[in-house]
């Protein structure tokens, strides 16, 4: 048993009724979702302590009299000449991860501060899209041809 | 054979080497000949019919055809054809006041009843082309004709190559709603001894004007070509199915109605992709952004972005066949046409797409396509069905096409001479 014939006739139909109530205005555009953070990450907290404490200390810093001043201080010195190659290190390594961390919050800066500009764009762009598209569907409807020098949106 | 339709019967004449050759010879005359041509845009579709019409009496007769166009007197092969150039181009001033001719009759229905005084004065306001067919007659004698085939109804100075008497086959090519045009320049339908239209619609028109007493009238269909592989690969710039294709014929920066009828349907769909075809680009809408790429210039490409549409919009159909319209019907998509011409008449005859009168409607049509994915391919599949019974079948249009001229269905090639 063969599908029934759709009427193209009886579509078309539909689709007049629906066509003559149809009133041509601007669809309603909602701004788009900014769900990222927009506050600067240059200026989070976190990186400006790590700026301040980076360069951990490379000697012994101990002052004072008596015995057992001198005794840390020898003990100090002792321990820091030991592992100061491990110390000069890890002091690059801070270093480096610093000015990596500056980067990739300036990094980050950029791309929401364009995120947010494409985000504009786009809601400007739909905004002028549904002003255009009311204009050209009125003007097409009544067939009204575009004024001098009107070159559209 | 089709009522009343004279069988025109060959002459026995010597050949070259004293063989008779006892294929007829048909000779069409043509204002226009297509010789080829890259781009599809250039193939209008009165010499698509012309050239095809032709092509199916070729295997019944030697086929030979006379046009005024070309830029020098001379004569070659194409094909099956040999094709006989006057070398008498058309001034364009001439061809241009003809345009605005024609469209001033036709924008007035009183100029549906031309009395034969004004016809005259007409061809007096054309008399620059009386020399048009000047060199036919001599070609015309040397060919010794068994048929003559005139494609066309707008000729002028006709009678300096075929007699005022002299048997015919009219191809009329007419494209306006009830033969309006027809009584306007030559031939003169009720001389003609048969008559071709190609589609139904344009055979109603025809009718209407010659009336039931006239020369025996035939629909002998067309044969329109599409490559059925164009459904196997999609658009290498659209390899997502399920776009919105919208054939729209100006330009991607004019601001002409279909153009702007293009871009309503973009800002309308925004989810949806729309590729619009102009004549000097294809412009794919994603998301009311427009990314303009290079033109569809080949036939191939057009097929494949028909195949993997959603729908066909064919902005402004040819007025003669719809040829567009048909080939989107024998690629299985809907088309969405304007309402009141020839691709209207095909898409209601099979229920394969839908029409519209104004901009909401065009887009209540392509909406309803949206809304429900089963009515696309429904119409879709009904359309292909009419177009390829009407359009797809080449046996057939041969058939239909020598019946009506009147040529016998079968000859023998060269008999020698006993």
């Amino acid at each position: 048993m063969g599908e029934a014939a759709l009427r193209a006739s009886e579509l078309v139909e539909q689709v007049k009724e629906r066509a003559n109530r149809l009133v041509w205005t601007p669809p309603v555009h909602e701004p788009l979702e900014r769900t990222l953070e927009r506050r600067r990450l240059h200026d989070h907290p976190g990186l400006s302590f790590a700026h301040r404490h980076w360069a951990l200390p490379d000697h012994s810093s101990e002052s004072g009299g008596g015995p057992k001043a001198w005794v840390r201080r020898v003990v100090g010195r002792f321990v820091f000449y030991a592992l100061r190659h491990y110390l000069q290190a890890e002091r690059d390594l801070m270093g480096h991860l610093v000015r990596l961390n500056d980067d990739l919050a300036k990094r980050c800066d950029e791309l929401t501060e364009a995120h947010g500009e494409l985000l504009d764009e786009l809601d400007s762009r739909f905004s002028g899209a549904a002003t255009s598209q009311e204009r050209l569907a009125t003007m097409l409807d009544r067939g009204v041809p575009r004024p001098p020098g009107d070159r559209g949106a | 054979m089709a009522p009343d339709a004279p069988e025109h019967q060959p002459r026995s004449r010597p050949g070259a080497d004293g063989a008779i050759d006892q294929r007829p010879r048909v000779v069409v005359l043509a204002e226009r000949w297509p010789v080829g041509g890259a781009s599809w845009v250039e193939r209008d579709a009165e010499s698509v019919v012309t050239r095809g019409v032709a092509a199916a009496l070729t295997g019944s007769a030697d086929v030979h055809v006379i046009t005024p166009q070309g830029d020098s007197r001379t004569t070659f092969v194409d094909g099956a054809f040999s094709v006989h150039s006057l070398g008498n181009v058309l001034h364009p001033e001439v061809a241009l006041r003809r345009s605005f001719l024609m469209e001033a009759l036709l924008s007035s229905a009183d100029s549906a009843q031309l009395s034969g005084a004004v016809s005259t004065r007409i061809k007096q306001w054309l008399g620059d082309c009386d020399g048009l067919w000047d060199g036919g007659s001599a070609v015309m004698s040397s060919i010794e004709p068994d048929l003559v085939m005139i494609a066309g109804h707008l000729h002028c100075g006709l009678a300096a190559i075929i007699g005022s008497d002299a048997p015919f086959v009219a191809l009329p090519l007419c494209a306006e709603p009830n033969g309006l045009d027809l009584s306007i320049l030559e031939p003169d339908l009720a001389a003609a001894t048969a008559i071709m239209t190609t589609s139904e619609a344009e055979r109603r028109d025809v009718a209407s004007r010659v009336g039931p007493t006239g020369p025996a009238l035939s629909n002998t269909g067309l044969l329109v070509a599409v490559n059925p592989t164009a459904r196997q690969e999609p658009h290498s710039e659209l390899p997502e199915p399920g776009y919105v294709l919208v054939l729209c014929p100006s330009r991607a920066d004019d601001l002409t109605r279909p153009a702007e009828l293009a871009r309503l349907v973009a800002l309308r769909f925004p989810g949806r992709v729309v590729a619009v075809v102009h004549d000097d680009a294809l412009v794919v809408w994603r998301r009311c952004e427009a990314q303009r790429l290079g033109p569809v210039t080949r036939h191939m490409d057009l097929w494949r972005l028909m195949a993997w549409a959603r729908c066909t919009v064919d902005l402004r159909p040819d007025r003669l066949v719809a040829l567009r319209t048909v080939e989107s019907m024998l690629l299985s998509t809907p088309a969405v046409v304007p309402t009141g011409g020839r691709a209207q008449r095909h898409v209601a005859l099979s229920d394969g797409g839908l029409w519209y009168a104004d901009a909401a409607q065009l887009l209540g049509c392509i909406e309803s396509l949206e809304e429900d994915d089963d009515i696309g391919p429904r119409l879709g599949e009904q359309g292909r069905r009419y177009a390829s019974e009407a359009y797809g079948s080449p046996r057939r249009f041969v058939e239909l096409v020598t019946e009506a001229a009147g040529l016998p269905g079968r000859h023998l090639a060269v008999v020698s001479r006993p």
